[in-house]
């Protein structure tokens, strides 16, 4: 068999191949359309969104491109208003989404544990707005925030507040979005939590409640500090998937009144397929791959420290 | 445990408040799909009518109009949804699970930096790739194709598929295999009458999350396709742009989008919570 091997290497004029040697390279080649896919569609529009962001041009006319150094850079930071409202957008929209979900996550995970009868299927219920498609779901709210046939606006008249125009003004607006996403996202809070919650031994709590302690002491001391470690890694996720968000802003507002509800991608897609400037748009794409790698560092050297 | 019991827990619940909050949380989360359907077998008398009806005759005509083959038929976008994201979720699976073995099964020197360079790149926000993808793709003429819809996907879904089907290989005693070879099984009979069979909860997981991903996708079906390859969430968000707001059409794509999704959630949930959770708890 040995020998068989030998000939058929040598047939091929590959001696260098030598068992050892495929058996080293085995796992480079599995790994290798992986590999491959990853860096056409993620890795090589990073590197390439720089070098665009460095020039002026137009997607209509190509042709009158003139390098530009990092104009498009100061443009977007120290010119354009827009960019900045929409940064002050996303931090707020970040900001409250995160403090609602956390605020309803941790409620409902210990509701969910604390039920006796019934868990699994309360915990398909609660984890149902998660699976949709937040394009549908977002119709669905447009359709509740509606001014005239909203549901929304019904039951605040019903008890004698005026009719708000929710989707048409700056505050209100800003507030149907949150609520929106709050709603399609804290089910991921909640499952991180109640694997969380779950996974933690119950000799620990009974033995809480042998010595006494009464259930807001045991949440505060006890199951609290052992399930921040899911919660702040659950948060983080969090933070980073607030950045990409796009279609709920997209079909409740489309980023109005003004530029007022616009998410950073729905700001990329109007330079780029509205104004044709390539140059703001990869900019744009450049500084928001900042911002997402200095939150993705953070993150990884949390769950690092975790880890070591 | 008996009923009435008092229950030791982690805290907090089980007091009789308890019970109505997780009522007004079961309102909360399950209102506006139902409101979707319910609207979306209403006329437009009926979804004008105030204070608005909940019981009505259902009217299934835009139904009949979307799921026909007229003019207004929107078969094509449900079958290039359903096609995208069934090749998706193979091509996802083909790729993830042949990186997840390597990284499982083979010690080398490079390992843990590639890994770690899998899930950073997961981390990046996907809409940066959009400018240059178009430039690309334009070049190449296969914008507003399912190609690159499939392509695209595969791509976010890999770091995540690696990471979760890793875990379920990790899973899997390397003796078992060993034994298997010893038989006389060569390594890819091994792989597929031994390895995988084991690992088919951690399949089931990754596919029903890669689908849903796929299935759910706007962004990039919105901005990288116009007419051959639009996806159903795609069609749905066109009717936004006119100027009369017709709600029973855009309630009824609305629900023709949720329903595979809350059918394979809620058949299938146990594998998707698995994949959830896998990321954070571990």
């Amino acid at each position: 068999m040995n020998t068989g091997a030998v000939q058929d290497t040598a047939r091929r004029g590959r001696g260098w191949l030598t068992p050892a040697r495929k058996q080293a390279l085995a796992p480079y080649l599995l790994m290798a359309p992986a590999f491959i896919i990853l860096g056409a569609i993620l890795v090589y529009p990073s590197i390439y969104n720089i070098y665009l962001s460095l020039w002026k041009w137009r997607l209509t006319t190509p042709h009158l491109s003139t390098f530009v150094g990092f104009a498009n850079y100061v443009h977007l930071l120290w010119v354009d208003p827009d960019f900045w409202e929409v940064t002050r957008f996303s931090l707020g929209f970040t900001v409250a989404t995160i403090a609602l979900e956390f605020i309803i996550g941790v409620a409902s995970a210990l509701l969910l544990y604390g039920l006796v009868r019934g868990r699994r299927l309360m915990t398909s219920f609660l984890l149902t707005p998660y699976m949709v498609a937040p394009i549908a779901v977002g119709l669905g709210w447009r359709l509740m925030w509606d001014r005239d046939i909203g549901i929304v606006n019904l039951l605040i008249t019903l008890v004698g507040v005026a009719k708000v125009n929710w989707l048409a003004e700056t505050g209100p607006a800003f507030w149907a979005i949150v609520i929106c996403e709050v709603w399609r996202s804290t089910p991921f809070v909640t499952m991180i939590l109640l694997a969380g919650i779950t996974a933690l031994p119950n000799e620990v709590f009974e033995a809480a409640h042998v010595d006494g302690a009464n259930r807001v002491q045991v949440f505060r001391r006890i199951t609290f500090p052992l399930i921040l470690p899911p919660l702040v890694v659950a948060l983080l996720f969090q933070t980073i998937f607030k950045l990409r968000v796009f279609d709920i802003p997209y079909i409740l507002t489309e980023g109005g009144p003004g530029t007022s509800t616009m998410p950073y991608g729905l700001f990329i897609q109007r330079i780029y397929f509205r104004y044709f400037d390539v140059g703001n748009a990869a900019a744009t794409s450049v500084i928001l791959l900042v911002l997402g790698a200095g939150i993705a560092f953070a993150y990884l050297r949390l769950i690092q420290d975790r880890d070591g | 445990m008996a009923r009435g019991e008092e229950q030791i827990g982690p805290g907090i619940p089980s007091f009789p408040a308890a019970r109505g909050a997780m009522m007004v949380l079961l309102a909360f989360s399950l209102f506006p799909i139902v409101w979707i359907m319910l609207t979306s077998v209403k006329n437009e008398t009926a979804i004008f009518s105030i204070p608005p009806k909940v019981f009505v005759t259902p009217d299934f005509s835009s139904y009949w109009k979307f799921l026909g083959f007229g003019n207004e038929s929107a078969l094509r976008f449900i079958w290039n949804s359903t096609f995208i994201a069934v090749v998706t979720t193979f091509l996802t699976l083909l790729v993830s699970s042949l990186a997840a073995y390597a990284f499982s099964r083979y010690r080398f020197r490079a390992s843990n930096y590639l890994l770690f360079f899998m899930l950073a790149t997961r981390l990046l926000p996907p809409v940066t790739a959009v400018v240059p993808l178009y430039l690309l793709f334009r070049y190449l003429q296969i914008l507003d194709t399912r190609f690159i819809l499939i392509l695209i996907y595969t791509a976010l879904n890999i770091p995540f598929g690696t990471w979760l089907m890793k875990a379920f290989f990790d899973g899997i005693p390397k003796e078992l295999e060993e034994a298997a070879a010893l038989d006389g099984c060569g390594a890819l009979r091994t792989l597929a009458r031994v390895t995988f069979p084991l690992a088919s909860s951690g399949i089931a997981a990754t596919s029903i999350f890669v689908f849903l991903l796929a299935w759910n996708e706007f962004m990039f079906a919105f901005m990288l396709t116009n007419v051959y390859a639009r996806t159903i969430p795609v069609r749905l968000a066109e009717t936004m742009g006119e100027m009369q707001v017709f709600w029973q059409d855009m309630s009824t794509l609305a629900t023709l989008i949720m329903l595979p999704a809350l059918l394979v959630g809620f058949f299938m949930q146990r594998y998707l919570i698995r994949a959830l959770t896998a990321g954070a708890v571990k």
